[in-house]
């Protein structure tokens, strides 16, 4: 991955990350107009539009605050693409018609598809993930919240009331418990293939 | 997996494993794929929490203000659509700032302010004998209304002398001027609940703090406390009925 | 500068290395009154101990804490009823309800709250309260021991302005200890508005390091770091919040 250069459009993701409201206007003003254009010749209307860019910046967001984002194409193409199949993602949710799909080539390299895959999966999996989080009975949520909040294993287990040990025990068996609700989910096989 | 496995993958992410058990991790990762897919998927989702609540807070911030400008700027592509005739807004700019020289005249109108009702003449401090040069100059400070240095001089004043009544009272007066509202209600609060001759005069004054931060039903409730006898209980009267 | 933590278990074990060290740096940086709360009958030698090695800087509290409370309660609390009766106590303490983890010990962790509470009654000592998700609860039981003798500090407050006035009223003060500092802790917003007669500072030590240490062992020493974050909020300095909480603790305590 360190091969390939940084694009300047990083700092755009450093924006995004740094909640830079300049950068995040400007993110509107330049790359938002196309993605409302292509979602307005699919089906869609303006309130979709919204949704649809509001949710991928998140996703952006969240990969490049969990797991940095190195971008070496054009963030015009990255994002585009991204919003490009959350709405076709959307498209297949909610109608079972044949949508004529109006494509709009922008630029040919490999990059920007492989990124935008990349996010996608990512994005993907926070979904399953936070929702099998819930799925957890609320002992293993509150532990896991405090333990990952806290981070002192020795204040977890005091303000729990409980021994460290067990605390420890407990924090491997529940993230045990949510590493199988995950590897059941259906879901979760059609992304890692 | 059993729950051994996790608790044997818990133990290898935070470091905890000898060189032989981790070893041995890394040989039965390499040879058992279901144990590497479980110790991959656990990896993932620890990362994930630690994430998640770890960033929980500017993650949140960020997608409120991410709301706010996506709001703005879907806002202004409805405005574009129609023909702009005449700018609205600067009519409802207008009105609002009218509105707002109106509220504040009523304000200035209606609500007493402490620099009204807080009469004190020149102080004249106590003279002990082994302090004169520092009372002087606390005294000379509070006259000429330079507060910053009088409050220098009165918080010195009593670390040697804590007990001191007087100072403690034009020390709190002083933090009122100097709107350090907690030192003052805290100096003030002590002398109204304890038996000094500054007790009623420092209950007066707690209430013009209070006052002086728009507390008015902690100020009204304070000066109903202040006995007839009181040098200030006309004056806080007075004070009660414009704020009844 | 006089400083008071009204509340560490310096007795713990997470001490037993350096004990003597740490007691010392703490009354160093003008640490040098620790307030000791205890827990259960277990640890009832370790603060003897603690109290004979450092006569002048520790006062100790007698009490059971409400994550304690378990089928053995009524002879935990006789031991605690012994001990107040053949010598001194500053308070009883820390007691409560804690509905964390276990909410299945509620009904006795009531009944031993309101028994200690009587027993700090009769020999006119403040409480110090541990509270954890059990704000309703604690305040109905306060609401009907509420009179002259019911006073005392609940400690590690964690709830909104609107609790805080509650407790207030019960004639209780504030403890404030690491959790003032941590980003999202929530007291740090509303704390100036209130007034500084209700505060006493505190570590809670091993537990609960103030930022920058958050996460590390708390030991008294760190309680500065509490004292400069409120010094922040309330726009008041060190040498005088120092000052102004040691007076309050003087109040609740009466040393």
């Amino acid at each position: 991955m360190s091969e390939k250069k940084l694009h300047e459009d990083q700092k755009y993701i450093d924006g995004l990350l740094q909640n830079n409201s300049f950068i995040i206007e400007a993110i509107y003003d330049k790359f938002v107009p196309k993605v409302i254009n292509y979602i307005k010749q699919n089906s869609g209307d303006s309130d979709q539009a919204q949704d649809i860019i509001q949710d991928t910046l998140i996703t952006i967001y969240n990969q490049a605050s969990e797991k940095k984002l190195e971008l070496t194409c054009p963030f015009d193409a990255y994002f585009f693409l991204l919003c490009k199949r959350k709405w076709l993602n959307e498209l297949k949710k909610s109608s079972n018609k044949e949508v004529t799909i109006k494509e709009e080539l922008l630029y040919k390299g490999e990059d920007a598809h492989e990124l935008a895959f990349e996010t996608d999966v990512f994005g993907e999996k926070e979904a399953l993930f936070t929702e099998m989080f819930n799925k957890l009975g609320t002992a293993c949520k509150d532990l896991l919240t405090a333990t990952f909040k806290i981070k002192s294993m020795e204040e977890v287990a005091e303000s729990l009331g409980v021994t460290y040990a067990y605390a420890r025990k407990k924090k491997s068996l529940c993230i045990g418990k949510l590493t199988e609700l995950v590897q059941e989910s259906p879901k979760f096989n059609l992304l890692n293939k | 997996m059993e729950e051994q496995d996790y608790i044997l993958f818990e133990d290898y992410l935070s470091e905890d494993l000898s060189e032989t058990e981790k070893n041995a991790f890394e040989t039965r990762f390499k040879t058992d794929s279901k144990f590497k897919e479980s110790f991959n998927t656990y990896k993932e989702l620890s990362s994930f929490l630690e994430h998640k609540f770890e960033n929980e807070a500017t993650s949140t911030a960020f997608q409120s203000n991410l709301k706010t400008i996506s709001n703005a700027y879907f806002e202004k592509q409805e405005t574009f659509k129609k023909v702009i005739q005449f700018k609205p807004w600067q009519y409802a700019m207008a009105a609002s700032v009218i509105l707002l020289i109106g509220i504040t005249l009523f304000n200035k109108l209606s609500n007493p302010v402490y620099g009204e009702y807080a009469n004190y003449d020149s102080i004249s401090l106590t003279v002990r004998g082994s302090q004169d040069g520092l009372l002087k100059t606390a005294e000379n400070a509070f006259n000429k209304k330079d507060f910053a240095k009088a409050e220098v001089a009165f918080k010195e004043l009593l670390l040697t002398d804590e007990k001191n009544t007087e100072l403690q009272f034009y020390r709190g007066v002083t933090n009122i001027e100097l709107n350090n509202f907690a030192m003052a209600d805290w100096l003030l609060n002590g002398l109204k609940e304890g038996n000094s001759v500054y007790k009623n005069k420092a209950t007066w004054y707690l209430a013009l703090s209070k006052l002086k931060q728009k507390q008015y039903d902690a100020s009204l409730k304070i000066l109903k406390t202040i006995p007839e006898d009181a040098d200030d209980y006309k004056a806080a009267q007075k004070l009660i009925s414009k704020l009844d | 500068m006089i400083i008071t933590d009204t509340h560490t278990h310096l007795y713990s074990d997470a001490f037993d290395a350096d004990r003597n060290d740490m007691i010392h740096r703490a009354i160093n940086q003008g640490v040098s009154r620790f307030f000791i709360p205890a827990i259960d009958s277990t640890y009832t030698e370790s603060m003897l101990q603690l109290e004979q090695d450092f006569p002048e800087h520790v006062f100790l509290m007698a009490g059971l804490h409400p994550t304690h409370v378990k089928e053995n309660y009524t002879e935990e609390l006789n031991h605690v009823e012994e001990m107040l009766a053949k010598r001194k106590f500053y308070a009883v303490g820390e007691i409560g309800i804690d509905l964390y983890w276990d909410t299945s010990t509620l009904e006795i962790q009531k009944k031993a709250f309101k028994y200690q509470i009587q027993l700090a009654k009769k020999y006119k000592l403040p409480i110090v309260i541990h509270c954890r998700e059990a704000f309703n609860e604690i305040f109905e039981i306060l609401e009907t021991e509420k009179d002259d003798d019911l006073f005392g500090v609940f400690h590690c407050f964690t709830g909104d302005l609107e609790q805080a006035h509650q407790a207030i009223s019960y004639n209780m003060k504030l403890g404030i200890g690491g959790v003032a500092t941590f980003k999202n802790g929530k007291i740090d917003q509303f704390l100036n508005q209130i007034e500084l007669k209700h505060i006493v500072l505190e570590t809670d030590s091993p537990y609960l390091a103030p930022a920058p240490y958050r996460g590390k062992r708390n030991e008294s020493t760190y309680i500065i770091k509490v004292l400069e974050k409120l010094s922040h909020i309330y726009n008041v300095s060190l040498e005088d919040l120092a000052s102004i909480t040691t007076q309050n603790s003087k109040e609740v305590f009466s040393i």
